[in-house]
């Protein structure tokens, strides 16, 4: 049952299992050295989604108010902990008979497990993650290369020291509570569904939010009081669009300071690009293909979220006198929307331009490209809002679930266009009927929730 | 009697904020005790504190004579606790998280958790998420009650339960108590139910537990008094928690009733009224 627990969600199970057989069904059609790398890889990602996917589910039942009280609660959960360890080390042994490779993977598998595990207790050792990513670059520039055959050996050998850690830290861990108002706050989080996490977020009060967390949340709501100000110092008031648009604010908002703070960092980081050797530019590729999509996450996910809790206030408001006209709350809300969005499109895509411009990781044709792909994600991604907006029922779940899988379908989509010398989509007989559906598919949603506030 | 538990010297603070000061306390076996506080007293504070959930800032405390941060695994499964929040996880079915428990226990009763899943309707098959308040605290109840332990810890089990899930609760706390092996301590805001199964009461108020006594002591010594005298007279009432004079007397509430003050009284020709309180007032006057 404890494992049960641990390895809760179907979903990453599948895609672990998925990735495992695939990394199977490599090893035996493998005839050369050549495609070892990508084996590597596969076992590596299933591996850390595997630990990943435990170390979120720990603070359950570490930090639950039972855990103290459970007889033998300990040697139960290290146990279980062991049990899932050994199971993820099974695949490890398709690199095998390289005795070597497949000690130094044990290592690393153990080494992966703790850096995870500590994260989520302790958001310091998320430091050790984002090493891990920036380190290449600091090597690169320091010309220090890597003998992969020495870095595996030299795992190997250390097992015994890194087994005989983990065993200390695991004794820990199975009497550990500390931390437990951070830990509190992830258990909320994981505790919850998907199209709940957000709420959840917005339930944490205010003064045991984090100082940086206090202040984002002030300077994107001071701006909309200094809104509200305004129209009442002034005779017009605050029209139904601002208003909507007051009323769907959340402390998660993707607003101004959002906006402000990406363009910084996104500068900083094409200032830096700019002063460095060309040389180097690859290592920043992934950085900058992943700061579009994450933007897209926040910016979309969070919007839908936010919406999606205040439906019942946003109802409420809907029978205020102001909205006595025929379809003008609909219409101001979908404007909101709209506007919304498109900014955000709009951001991402002169964001891709000067990336694109200073790391030159992706040519002229993939860059309308990627606009064209954006333009679609962000039509279908409009529609499923509005077709959840408009039903009673809570489908939360199912749509962000959607605009994940939509949204992480749009990355695979434009990272492999990078890969293959595309032409202009727009030339696409396929392309164009997809638009044409995407169009369609707004025009209709738009069209359903117009009506759906007027016949009410 | 043998003591179950054992406070000495506890002390807690939140941020600074003192909650619990130098507390002693000891619960004997087969005791039933109601433990009072005002919203804010520290109620869960010293429950959780007993059961090792919150860490203390000093003092000792003994549960089955091992310290409570040290409980040995068979006296773990001698103690069942309801939380005043629910902490399970949401997304577990009642089925899940009953089987989850289970796994702990060597003396967990399937008859019970069937007698009163059945009695209680609970559907099993539901996430705790989807579970009202109410059905939640009764699965707490449930999960508490299965692995038939010896102390029983509810912090406010009541709370969330309406009069009939009240009404059971306490009758299985009752059908419970009949066996003198068992311990149990809750917290409650709701007087009726702990005078309906409490044998004791402790209330706590600043930070220490200011009473603790039998029930029935309890409403036998805090009464209400009404002195009337003829002429003008200088009395003075022990044990006066609080008083008030009028024209022909003295009005006062006292924690313990005096009968050689009352003889004396008598002989003085100085009527006395003696009026029993209620619980809820008893408290009141308590915590004033």
């Amino acid at each position: 049952m404890m494992n049960t627990i641990l390895l809760h969600g179907w979903l990453v199970k599948v895609f672990i299992v998925l990735l495992w057989v695939i990394a199977i069904a490599m090893r035996f059609t493998m005839q050369d050295d050549t495609r070892e790398g990508l084996l590597f890889s596969l076992i590596a990602i299933s591996n850390f989604l595997l630990y990943l996917m435990v170390a979120m589910r720990l603070p359950l039942l570490t930090h639950s108010n039972m855990a103290v009280l459970l007889p033998h609660f300990p040697q139960k959960l290290k146990q279980a902990l062991l049990v899932i360890f050994a199971i993820s080390l099974l695949p490890t042994l398709l690199v095998l008979p390289n005795v070597v490779t497949w000690l130094a993977f044990i290592s690393i598998s153990i080494l992966a497990t703790l850096v995870f595990v500590a994260m989520i207790y302790q958001p310091i050792y998320q430091i050790f993650l984002w090493l891990f990513i920036l380190m290449p670059l600091p090597m690169a520039l320091l010309d220090i290369s890597l003998d992969k055959e020495k870095l595996f050996t030299a795992l190997a050998w250390l097992l015994p020291l890194i087994s005989w850690l983990a065993y200390v830290l695991l004794n820990k861990l199975a009497h550990y509570r500390g931390n437990h108002h951070h830990v509190s706050k992830m258990i909320a989080i994981t505790n919850a569904s998907i199209g709940k996490t957000l709420a959840v977020q917005e339930s944490i009060p205010f003064a045991d939010r984090t100082k940086l967390a206090q202040w984002w949340a002030n300077s994107h709501y001071n701006h909309y009081r200094k809104l509200i100000c305004a129209a009442t110092n002034t005779s017009q008031g605050l029209s139904n669009r601002k208003l909507i648009e007051i009323s769907c604010q959340s402390a998660n908002s993707f607003g101004a300071n959002a906006y402000v703070i990406w363009s910084l960092g996104i500068t900083l980081l094409c200032l830096i690009g700019l002063v460095i050797d060309e040389s180097y530019h690859h290592f920043f590729t992934p950085m900058v293909t992943l700061i579009p999509a994450m933007i897209i996450g926040t910016g979309s996910i969070t919007l839908f979220q936010i919406i999606q809790g205040k439906k019942s206030y946003l109802a409420r408001l809907a029978i205020l006198p102001r909205f006595k006209q025929h379809n003008s709350f609909a219409r101001a809300f979908l404007y909101y929307v709209f506007s919304n969005q498109v900014l955000l499109y709009c951001f991402i895509a002169v964001l891709l331009a000067v990336t694109a411009k200073v790391f030159g990781h992706i040519n002229e044709a993939i860059y309308i490209n990627s606009v064209l792909i954006l333009l679609v994600h962000c039509f279908v991604s409009i529609s499923i809002m509005l077709f959840a907006w408009r039903t009673v029922d809570d489908y939360s779940n199912p749509i962000v679930w959607l605009m994940i899988i939509g949204f992480v379908g749009t990355m695979v989509l434009t990272i492999q266009m990078v890969k293959s010398t595309m032409e202009l989509l727009i030339f696409s007989g396929l392309f164009q009927v997809l638009l044409a559906s995407s169009v369609l598919l707004i025009m209709f949603s738009s069209f359903r929730y117009l009506n759906y506030y007027s016949n009410k | 009697m043998t003591c179950i538990v054992n406070v000495k010297g506890l002390t807690k603070s939140y941020k600074n904020q003192s909650v619990l000061k130098e507390l002693n306390w000891q619960v004997e076996q087969g005791d039933v005790v109601g433990l009072l506080g005002k919203n804010g007293a520290g109620k869960s504070t010293l429950l959780k504190s007993i059961l090792n959930i919150s860490d203390i800032d000093s003092g000792a405390i003994s549960i089955f004579g091992e310290p409570s941060n040290q409980l040995s695994s068979i006296s773990k499964a001698r103690i069942a606790y309801v939380p005043q929040e629910n902490d399970e996880i949401s997304w577990l079915s009642v089925k899940d998280l009953i089987n989850f428990r289970k796994q702990f226990y060597s003396t967990w009763s399937d008859e019970k958790v069937t007698e009163l899943v059945s009695s209680w309707e609970i559907d099993l098959a539901k996430k705790v998420a989807e579970l009202s308040p109410g059905q939640v605290q009764r699965v707490l109840i449930i999960l508490a009650l299965a692995p038939m332990p010896e102390l029983l810890v509810f912090d406010e089990p009541a709370a969330s339960l309406d009069p009939a899930g009240r009404r059971d609760f306490l009758k299985e706390i009752l059908n419970l108590v009949s066996d003198e092996n068992i311990t149990v301590i809750f917290s409650t805001h709701i007087t009726s139910d702990l005078e309906r199964i409490a044998n004791k009461v402790a209330i706590l108020d600043k930070g220490q537990i200011c009473y603790y006594n039998d029930l029935d002591v309890t409403k036998e010594s805090v009464v209400q008094l009404t002195v009337h005298c003829k002429k003008e007279q200088d009395i003075t009432i022990p044990y006066l928690l609080r008083g008030k004079h009028h024209s022909q007397g003295q009005y006062g509430v006292v924690s313990q009733l005096d009968q050689t003050w009352l003889t004396e009284m008598k002989e003085k020709n100085v009527e006395v009224t003696i009026n029993p309180m209620g619980l809820e007032d008893i408290f009141l006057e308590l915590t004033a």
